[in-house]
């Protein structure tokens, strides 16, 4: 990889990940849990979740829980696979061979 | 564009902050529903003694039991999500700390009223040693465990049953609620 993979580069986006990255395999956090860790608006987290969405890294379950509505968010295998060869592109640049 | 040595350290220390504290808020929900039920025991177990002294060993064997049989549900439910829990760990670990309370007060001869500060300052220590590892909310939980504890024993006289049922039992209960919050 010569480049960044700029949708994943973005400061914000680049939180999201890394806190998606960090749960368990097909684990999902919640929208408001999601938003307390990346400290950001609600509109603004919801332009960068359906960004990742389009680009297949992340999935977005709506559903009801407690008779109120949820949003749950998710990495995909892909946005995985996508997201450790940006964490390798960045130790390549520290460590150079 | 490429990016810089510097850049590229910056984006790594920040998914390394993004990870530890993402695991920590994981960790904290994870906790909630074992504080809740073992708060839930405290306050049962010290009011009644309190009130019934005589019926002291089958009230807490009850709640102990109960409490310890909860855990293991919530525990298997959060497995099924993924994490990892092992019931006859937990179960292990449960009468290895009866065994050991029941053990510590008989060599050391302890009575009723030093039993009932001892276990909770020894939950203390633990959540202040769990604390170091996997979030700081445990150690102020087990700080303030310690204070009310032994705050209570030198000064509640004979309703300290009462005081470590709403003090003891309430900090777990509200160390619940506070580990709910993001």
């Amino acid at each position: 990889m010569d480049q960044p993979d700029e949708i994943i580069h973005q400061p914000l986006r680049l939180k999201i990940m890394a806190a998606l990255r960090a749960l368990p395999e097909a684990d999902r956090i919640e929208f408001v849990r999601l938003r307390a860790i990346v400290n950001a608006t609600e509109g603004n987290l919801g332009a960068h979740i359906t960004t990742l969405e389009k680009a297949g890294y992340v999935k977005v379950e709506k559903d009801f829980h407690n008779n109120r509505p949820r949003t749950r968010v998710s990495m995909t295998k892909q946005g995985r696979r996508s997201f450790q060869a940006y964490v390798d592109y960045l130790k390549d640049i520290l460590n150079p061979a | 564009m490429p990016l810089t040595q510097d850049e590229a350290a910056a984006a790594l220390g920040e998914i390394e902050r993004t990870d530890r504290q993402t695991t920590e808020l994981q960790v904290y929900e994870g906790a909630v529903p074992f504080f809740m039920v073992w708060g839930a025991v405290w306050v049962f177990g010290y009011m009644m003694t309190h009130f019934m002294p005589e019926y002291r060993n089958l009230f807490w064997a009850s709640g102990v039991a109960t409490g310890t049989l909860f855990s293991i549900v919530l525990g298997q439910r959060q497995g099924n999500g993924g994490h990892n829990f092992s019931a006859w760990r937990y179960g292990a670990i449960s009468a290895g700390l009866a065994g050991f309370f029941a053990l510590t007060s008989f060599v050391l001869k302890l009575n009723v009223r030093e039993i009932d500060a001892f276990v909770p300052l020894m939950f203390a220590g633990i959540y202040l040693a769990i604390g170091v590892f996997a979030g700081t909310r445990f150690a102020v939980c087990g700080a303030i465990l310690a204070i009310a504890t032994a705050v209570g024993f030198y000064n509640a006289g004979d309703h300290f049953g009462l005081w470590m049922a709403a003090a003891g039992g309430g900090v777990l209960l509200l160390t619940g609620f506070w580990l709910r919050r993001v």
